[in-house]
């Protein structure tokens, strides 16, 4: 069963149905009711860490479920999501001067993980203007995709354990492969494919 | 059972002329994207039902079986007109005010609102004319029972035939100073994108609202308005007290058949005959860097409004970003189609589309809940809707854009543009501002007719 922390987002229902598409079993939790206890009895084989604004409430929520699951569950994080995974281990994110809530922006990424027979670069449709500072990245992620202009917009936890984020929307209509990407999610959590570690 | 009659003489603003002895609640008229008339046009006649229902004000926390509630319940005790019209408002025909999302959102919202308690007004009519403009033809259909009233439809058909009295009386109008609301305007715009900034909204809705008043005939403001703007919905609503007077571009939703459509639009460019300026035009909207991502925002709500209501796997965008032109702007348009899922009624999908991001913002919630508490006042009709549930599960309704409500001689006028982080807070006020005026016109213009 997949859970989506529903995190007040632009648009839930599409990313339920992208997910709905791919997985069996979808469960919602509105965020302010996904606490660990919750999470923890619903023992989902994955977690989706939807998008929504970035609020600081909201990133310690998620930020939370990062820290108790992260590494046992895996886990995908939406835009906020993704921001939530960052802060956890310290990093920060900030207002772009590029990207607006809205654009289409061609992804270039590693073709591993949730990208895995993706090609490189895609099409992505992003609505959190807010990103990532590469100089605040943790040293436990890795940069597994970015924009033409050096955005990050993807990164994934290097000791394997599968754990990603992701700075655009998959469910949006402007992300030409979301659908593919959200399958490559729920068949990793299906079949307890794990990453190989990486190091650079 | 109706009466169904050859009509090449009569016009739908002729015989609401002269039926006005039958008290005619409403005029639903269109005009399609060339500028010739829409198919159908209706007329309702003797209202034998009202649902009131008031929202929003100071203090209210919402009502989670409110209006739907009472819609739903008025509508199931109307007779089901197996051999109905396709299309015809056989239903409540009406508008909800934009501070229905106080009752339509399932978290409700944070904080008290000011300002006083919107109404949503819907009414039955005992009698439809529906004009068919395709066929010539006029028809007479009784909403409120399975069987003609023969008598009193064949009292209708003689007014019709009867002579038509022209408007005499032209009146004037007198607008309040708007200084202040443009200062105001300016002021709303800079705490939107101080909001924006602050990661509490992604985009909302300033809006201005003019008022003044009147004793110019509300019919021939809205005689005036549907000529300068003719647009694919004409509305004029004659209730209790007030008249909603309207001429709007925008869909909210739509359901026929079981299939949901919405269809967003934006990115309003005014343009006229000029041929070669409106190529150009659309060229540079499709490449402008603001509309855009507004637009696709649009879009993205759209498919998650359609999604909510629908069968899995249904939904699909039929039209995205198409460059469409009408007979006075350009603009972008998509459309998002799907089918509407069984365990949903027409009230479901209506409550999942509104309000439309194009005059909330996004998140929807959260962008309404702002802009409610900035105006510190209510906003009403502005940015609700205007249009109608009917028995054969058929619905469709206009955002109430480009409207004018008159209350007792005093009339009030809105128009508002979406804000982002990258709005130009001089140039959007003074587009605000001028799209106020435009809806002045319709007093001018009104205040001389044949």
């Amino acid at each position: 069963m997949i859970l989506i922390v529903d995190n007040n987002s632009l648009f839930p229902h599409s990313l339920v149905e992208s997910a709905a598409q791919a997985a069996e079993e979808v469960r919602v939790l509105r965020a302010a009711a996904a606490a660990v206890p919750e999470i923890a009895a619903l023992s989902p084989s994955g977690i989706i860490l939807g998008p929504g604004l970035d609020k600081e409430e909201a990133l310690k929520t998620n930020g939370r479920i990062v820290e108790r699951f992260g590494g046992s569950t895996p886990m995908l994080g939406i835009g906020l999501g993704m921001h939530a995974i960052v802060a956890a281990s310290g990093g920060k994110q900030s207002p772009s001067e590029r990207l607006a809530v809205g654009c289409r922006v061609p992804v270039v990424h590693d073709q591993r993980g949730v990208f895995e027979g993706i090609p490189s670069p895609t099409s992505a449709g992003c609505f959190n203007s807010r990103v990532v500072e590469e100089a605040s990245l943790p040293r436990q992620l890795l940069i597994s995709a970015h924009t033409l202009e050096g955005e990050i917009m993807a990164v994934r936890y290097r000791s394997g354990a599968l754990l990603e984020g992701l700075q655009f929307c998959p469910e949006s209509l402007l992300t030409v492969k979301g659908r593919d990407i959200i399958e490559n999610f729920v068949e990793i959590t299906q079949a307890g494919k794990w990453l190989p570690a990486m190091e650079s | 059972m109706r009466i169904t009659l050859i009509n090449d003489m009569v016009t739908p603003i002729g015989a609401f002329q002269k039926l006005r002895e039958f008290n005619p609640v409403f005029l639903l008229e269109s005009v399609g994207k060339t500028g010739s008339a829409g198919r159908f046009s209706y007329i309702g006649l003797e209202p034998v039902k009202t649902v009131v229902h008031a929202l929003g004000g100071a203090g209210s926390k919402g009502d989670a079986g409110g209006l739907i509630a009472k819609l739903r319940s008025a509508l199931s005790q109307v007779p089901d007109h197996r051999e109905i019209l396709q299309r015809i408002p056989a239903g409540f025909v009406g508008m909800t005010p934009f501070e229905a999302i106080l009752e339509f959102s399932p978290s409700g919202f944070s904080k008290t609102l000011g300002g006083c308690p919107a109404e949503a007004v819907y009414v039955l009519p005992r009698f439809i004319i529906a004009f068919d403009h395709l066929k010539k033809t006029l028809s007479i259909e009784q909403v409120d029972r399975e069987n003609l009233d023969e008598s009193e439809a064949a009292e209708i058909v003689r007014a019709l035939r009867g002579p038509l009295e022209h408007p005499s009386f032209k009146g004037g109008y007198e607008v309040d100073s708007t200084d202040r609301a443009d200062e105001a305007v300016r002021g709303r715009i800079g705490a939107v994108q101080r909001a924006v900034g602050d990661g509490k909204v992604y985009q909302a809705v300033v809006s201005k609202c003019i008022r003044g008043r009147t004793d110019i005939d509300p019919f021939q403001i809205y005689r005036a308005l549907r000529s300068l703007f003719p647009s694919p919905y004409l509305y004029f609503l004659n209730l209790p007290g007030r008249q909603v007077i309207g001429s709007s571009p925008e869909t909210l939703v739509r359901l026929e058949g079981g299939s949901v459509q919405l269809r967003p639009l934006s990115g309003f460019r005014p343009c006229g005959d000029d041929e070669a300026r409106c190529e150009r035009l659309g060229g540079e909207l499709l490449a402008d860097p603001l509309e855009n991502p507004k637009h696709h925002v649009f879009v993205e709500q759209a498919r998650n409004d359609c999604y909510g209501v629908c069968e899995p796997g249904s939904v699909r965008v039929t039209q995205f970003k198409a460059v469409e032109r009408s007979v006075n702007y350009i603009g972008l348009r998509s459309v998002v189609t799907g089918v509407k899922a069984g365990r949903f009624d027409q009230f479901d999908v209506y409550r999942s589309a509104f309000p439309a991001g194009t005059v909330a913002g996004a998140p929807k919630r959260e962008a309404a809940e702002l802009v409610l508490q900035l105006d510190g006042e209510t906003r009403g009709v502005y940015g609700g809707s205007v249009g109608y549930f009917s028995v054969n599960n058929t619905m469709e309704h206009a955002i109430a854009v480009r409207t004018i409500v008159v209350e007792n001689g005093c009339f009030t006028a809105q128009a508002g543009a979406v804000i982002t982080a990258a709005t130009n807070p001089e140039q959007e006020s003074a587009n605000i501002a001028c799209k106020c005026l435009k809806l002045l016109e319709a007093f001018e213009v009104g205040r001389d007719l044949l």
